[in-house]
């Protein structure tokens, strides 16, 4: 009987190439989430930046509306509309008080509304107000209402 | 006998260095994976820093009638020849400056490159 001197070697075959793939595996996972994350962080900082620069090119535009109405001597006719610097202004009376009203539409859906009380000769901002857009009720689609 | 070690531990070392390699080779891609998520997440960062910078140095203008010297005082900043200026953080740096009957509200980096902008208008009259 032959004793042979054979060690045993500590890990067997193919223990290497398991932790590889597992190590492998998770690095990949992690790096594609990592990118993925910045990718959605840098869109969603430069679609909020976009909206406050159109915001702002809305403000000015209306500043711009507000500062011809304060200087021009516009004949005030109740319920007419006048184009003040491309911008369609309406002038009502309201509570006896001389009023104007005029809308900036900016971004996708938003609309910048200004509403403007006339008296004594000075022009006082009442209203200077971001609205949306109400989305469209979409109905193209044949949904049970549960009673027909 | 040791032949029989030999034969039996090469292939295993030999496994174990592939292994090696090729966890070496999938690091290297993926640091460069994180690197590049890294950069994005920075300029993210810079964008909202500079938004909402220039905001407030809009609503401090508004606030100031249009007086750049009154605005920029309000935020702290330096002004020389009708230029506010504002550092914000290591790289970014608010400037405010006239351009006829607006206010431009500009953030720049480190390299002078702008990050954001707008144009802020104040009622006629103002100073």
């Amino acid at each position: 009987m032959q004793k042979t001197n054979e060690r045993r070697l500590p890990v067997g075959y193919g223990a290497a190439t398991l932790l590889t793939v597992f190590a492998v595996l998770c690095l990949t996972v992690f790096a594609v989430l990592s990118l993925l994350s910045a990718k959605n962080a840098l869109a969603l900082s430069r679609s909020a930046a976009d909206n406050v620069r159109a915001y702002y090119e809305a403000d000015a535009a209306a500043i711009a509306v507000l500062n011809e109405l304060d200087d021009a001597e516009i004949p005030f006719d109740d319920g007419q509309s006048v184009t003040v610097v491309g911008t369609e202004v309406l002038f009502y009376e309201k509570d006896g008080e001389r009023r104007a009203a005029y809308e900036i539409p900016f971004g996708t859906a938003q609309r910048l509304s200004v509403e403007l009380h006339f008296a004594g000769g000075t022009c006082t901002v009442i209203r200077w107000q971001t609205t949306a857009d109400a989305p469209p009720i979409d109905d193209t689609l044949g949904v049970w209402d549960g009673e027909t | 006998m040791k032949s029989g070690n030999t034969a039996r531990t090469t292939p295993f070392f030999a496994e174990w260095i592939a292994a090696i390699f090729f966890f070496a080779l999938c690091a290297a891609i993926c640091l460069n994976v994180f690197a590049h998520a890294r950069a994005l997440s920075l300029e993210a960062q810079a964008i909202d820093t500079a938004v909402l910078a220039a905001e407030n140095a809009a609503a401090a203008y508004r606030a100031a009638d249009g007086d750049l010297r009154e605005a920029a005082q309000r935020l702290g900043a330096s002004i020389e020849n009708e230029t506010a200026s504002l550092p914000l953080t290591d790289t970014l740096t608010l400037t405010m400056r006239r351009d006829g009957t607006l206010c431009a509200i500009t953030v720049t980096d480190g390299g002078g490159a702008e990050v954001f902008r707008i144009d802020c208008a104040a009622r006629k009259g103002a100073p």
